[in-house]
C-alpha cells in the first residue's frame, strides 16, 4: 500500500502524518508514510488542499485532518482488515 | 492566444500597494484585468476598496500567499484566472507577504495552466515616509525587496529629497541592480509596462519566511453608530505604537463616512461611500495583547459599544 500525505508543511499537514502515523501503529501495518511537501510536486498529483491523504493513488482525504476514527476505516477498507 | 501579463505586487505595511493598483486600474478600461488580492486578517478592506472596479477578482485572506498554508489556494487562483481569457493579471500579496518562493509558486502554475502566464516581474513599494523607521521592525521588508525586480518608492510627497536619497541608498544595499522609479500622490509611472523587468532579477529563489507561526494578529471592530472625529483620533492615537496598521471605514459626527488609514504616526482620512457599518482592522505589533490596549483605549476615548473580533 503506497500512503501519501500531501501538503506543503503547514501544522495541519504534520497532523495529519500523526494521526495516519497512530492508525497505522494501531492496525499493526508496517506501511511507510510518504510525506509530499514540495509544491509542484503536490499540484502534479492534482491537489489543490491540503492536508490531504491519498492511498494506492486515490484521494481519501482532502483538504483537512482526517480524525482519528476516520483514517481508521479509511485504512482498514484498503487494507481489507 | 497571447499570454497573460502577471506581475506581483509587494511591499511592507501601508506602502500603498492597493493605491497603486487602483491607479494603475484606472486607465485600463476595455482591458480585461484580473486581480488576485491578499489580507492578512479574516476580512477584507483593500477588497470593498476595489470592488467597484469592472475586473475579475478573487480574494485570498487569513495569511499570506507565500505561506504554506495558502500557497496552494494562490495556485488554484492563478489557475482559475487563466481561465478567463484577460490580458493581465494583478497580485496584490499583503504586506508582511515574502515573495522569496515566487519561483516555486509560478512552476507550480505552470504546470496547472501551462503557457498561459507571461510572469513580468515582482514590483516592490517602498513607502518612503515610514522606510527608515520600518527596516529593523521585520525581515519581511529585506526579502521584499530582495526578491523585486523594479523598486517603486512611494509617497516620495510627503518626505524631502534628502530622505528619498537616504531610502534609494538603503534599497540599493538590499538589492543591488533593481531599476528603482518613484512615484508621488498615487501616481506610477507606466514605463514599467514596456521594460523587461525579469532582467533585473537579484536573489535566487528561497524559502519564504511567511508561515502560520509568525504571522501577526489581526483583530477586527464593529461598531454601530457615528462618533467625532477627534474621538476617533484620539483612540487611533493611543493604540498607534502597538499596530503595524489600521485600515478601514468609520462614519464620523458631521462629516459621514471615512476611510481610515493609519500607518506608523500618520494617519489618513478620505471621505468614503456608506457602509453598514463602521469597521476597522487591526494588525497587531503586540501579539493578542493588543485586544486589552484597544478596549481600554476605546473606553478611555470612546466609551461607546463596539464589537471586537478575532
Amino acid at each position: 500500500m503506497n500512503i501519501k500525505v500531501i501538503g506543503s508543511g503547514c501544522e495541519n499537514c504534520d497532523k495529519t502524518n500523526a494521526v495516519v502515523k497512530e492508525c497505522l501503529e494501531e492496525l499493526g501495518m508496517d506501511t511507510e508514510i510518504e510525506r509530499v511537501t514540495d509544491l509542484v510536486e503536490i499540484v502534479k498529483l492534482g491537489v489543490m488542499t491540503a492536508p490531504s491523504v491519498m492511498i494506492d493513488g486515490k484521494l481519501v482525504v482532502a483538504g483537512q485532518v482526517p480524525s482519528k476514527k476516520q483514517m481508521m476505516k479509511i485504512l482498514m477498507l484498503f487494507a481489507k482488515l | 492566444m497571447s499570454k497573460i501579463k502577471l506581475y506581483f505586487l509587494t511591499g511592507f505595511l501601508g506602502a500603498g500597494k492597493t493605491t497603486i493598483l487602483r491607479n494603475l486600474l484606472e486607465n485600463m478600461e476595455g482591458t480585461k484585468v484580473g486581480v488576485i488580492q491578499n489580507e492578512l486578517g479574516k476580512i477584507s478592506i483593500d477588497g470593498t476598496v476595489l470592488q467597484n472596479n469592472d475586473i475579475q477578482m478573487i480574494e485570498l485572506n487569513r495569511g499570506s500567499i507565500f505561506c504554506s498554508c495558502l500557497r496552494l489556494s494562490f495556485v488554484d487562483a492563478l489557475t482559475q484566472m487563466a481561465q478567463k481569457g484577460l490580458e493581465y493579471v494583478f497580485v496584490e500579496s499583503s504586506g508582511f507577504g515574502d515573495p522569496s518562493n515566487a519561483e516555486e509558486i509560478l512552476a507550480a502554475t505552470e504546470v496547472m495552466a501551462p503557457g498561459a502566464y507571461d510572469f513580468r516581474g515582482c514590483i516592490c513599494l517602498v513607502d518612503c515616509y515610514n522606510f527608515l523607521d520600518q527596516i529593523g521592525d521585520s525581515e519581511t521588508i529585506d526579502r521584499q525587496l530582495k526578491h523585486c525586480n523594479l523598486a517603486v518608492l512611494t509617497k516620495v510627497d510627503l518626505v524631502g529629497s534628502e530622505q528619498i536619497e537616504q531610502v534609494k541608498d538603503k534599497v540599493r544595499e538590499i538589492n543591488p541592480v533593481c531599476p528603482i522609479t518613484e512615484s508621488a500622490n498615487g501616481n506610477i509611472d507606466r514605463s514599467f509596462y514596456d521594460m523587461d523587468l525579469m532582467l533585473y532579477k537579484w536573489a535566487e529563489c528561497e524559502d519564504t519566511t511567511n508561515s502560520s507561526k509568525n504571522k501577526p494578529k489581526t483583530f477586527s471592530m464593529d461598531f454601530t453608530g457615528e462618533i467625532q472625529k477627534e474621538k476617533l483620533e484620539a483612540f487611533l492615537a493611543k493604540i498607534e505604537p502597538d499596530v503595524f496598521r489600521v485600515k478601514g471605514f468609520f462614519k464620523v459626527e458631521k462629516e459621514g463616512w471615512e476611510k481610515v488609514d493609519v500607518v506608523g504616526k500618520k494617519r489618513d482620512y478620505a471621505p468614503y461611500e456608506p457602509q453598514p457599518k463602521s469597521q476597522l482592522v487591526f494588525i497587531s505589533k503586540i501579539g493578542i495583547a493588543l485586544i486589552r490596549e484597544i478596549a481600554a483605549a476605546w473606553e478611555e476615548c470612546v466609551g461607546l459599544p463596539m464589537k471586537l473580533n478575532n
